[in-house]
């Protein structure tokens, strides 16, 4: 459940960026397409982070 | 559920009328307020009337007072750290309304105000706010190399910024759904339940009704559940903001 949230409020966070960026500045599909794959990342490193990872061993969640 | 074709309405629950008659109408104020009002007049009244009689040797009440400011105190100083006493009012304030709005939505013929994102969205916002503002009045703009951790590749930068903004922006989508989501699952799933119990009953006759303690035996189990979840999701709300503002207080 955790893990899911994370992912998914990433990814629609970014695509409601990219969505934004494309109505403002006219340019439909191109900052939808690249902040799909910037919120996939967003989402990966959000799971990474709460997984503990990256982190010393002291600072575990 | 009277009709005569059966269907479970399961949301029809999370539907907002006003209460307190026409006075309560004409300012909008729903059962959901009622119940806000409710939980904080009772997280009132559990601190004053335990906190009163300032036994040595506590007796119950007393005693839940102080283990819940000592829960919340430990928790504040070990994930926060020394800075971390500033912020206790809010994690316990934060903690307690949304344990007493998740264990009271328990009680039949009552509310669960966080099971609406309009609530759980508000709390999270206001958290969020509050973590960048601390993380400003610290660090100042030094605040904005957060987005940029120390060592990485220069080269990796239009990658690594727009990911960690993204990813600073998800949090409090991320707080908000994951609270409303957990109490409207509970809720969907102990009224569908429930349901069943009555549909079952009321086609089969007899053998239904004795079929019927299927469901009631799960919707005991899922009140069970419910319980361990509604204090969960209160800890989790309150333990990820003791991060972020750990976060935001000593930058990675």
């Amino acid at each position: 459940m955790r893990v899911g949230v994370e992912l998914v409020a990433a990814l629609a966070v970014a695509v409601a960026i990219g969505w934004a960026l494309d109505r403002w500045l006219h340019t439909m599909p191109v900052f939808i397409a690249l902040f799909v794959l910037l919120g996939g990342a967003a989402g990966v490193a959000n799971v990474w982070r709460l997984m503990g990872a990256g982190q010393p061993p002291g600072r575990r969640h | 559920m009277a009709a005569e074709v059966p269907s479970i309405d399961a949301l029809g629950q999370f539907k907002l009328h006003t209460v307190l008659g026409p006075i309560g109408g004409s300012v909008n104020f729903t059962q959901s307020n009622l119940m806000m009002v409710v939980a904080g007049g009772l997280l009132l009244a559990m601190l004053y009337v335990g906190a009163r009689p300032r036994a040595v040797v506590p007796g119950r009440l007393q005693a839940l007072a102080e283990l819940s400011y000592d829960f919340i105190y430990g928790m504040c100083a070990e994930q926060i750290g020394d800075a971390g006493k500033k912020f206790f009012p809010l994690v316990f304030t934060l903690f307690f309304f949304i344990l007493f709005g998740n264990v009271l939505g328990l009680l039949p013929f009552s509310f669960t105000f966080t099971s609406h994102i309009a609530v759980t969205a508000a709390l999270a916002i206001m958290v969020i706010v509050l973590v960048t503002v601390v993380a400003l009045a610290y660090h100042g703009l030094h605040f904005f190399t957060y987005f940029f951790p120390a060592g990485a590749p220069k080269l990796l930068a239009p990658i690594i910024v727009p990911v960690e903004i993204i990813s600073y922006l998800s949090r409090p989508v991320s707080l908000s759904i994951r609270l409303f989501a957990n109490m409207v699952a509970g809720h969907v799933m102990l009224e569908v339940f429930a349901s069943f119990m009555v549909m079952m009953a009321g086609a089969l006759g007899a053998i239904g009704v004795i079929g019927a303690v299927g469901p009631l035996a799960l919707n005991v189990a899922l009140i069970g559940f419910e319980l361990l979840v509604a204090f969960l999701q209160a800890y989790v709300f309150a333990i990820l903001t003791c991060i972020y503002l750990h976060d935001a207080v000593h930058l990675h």
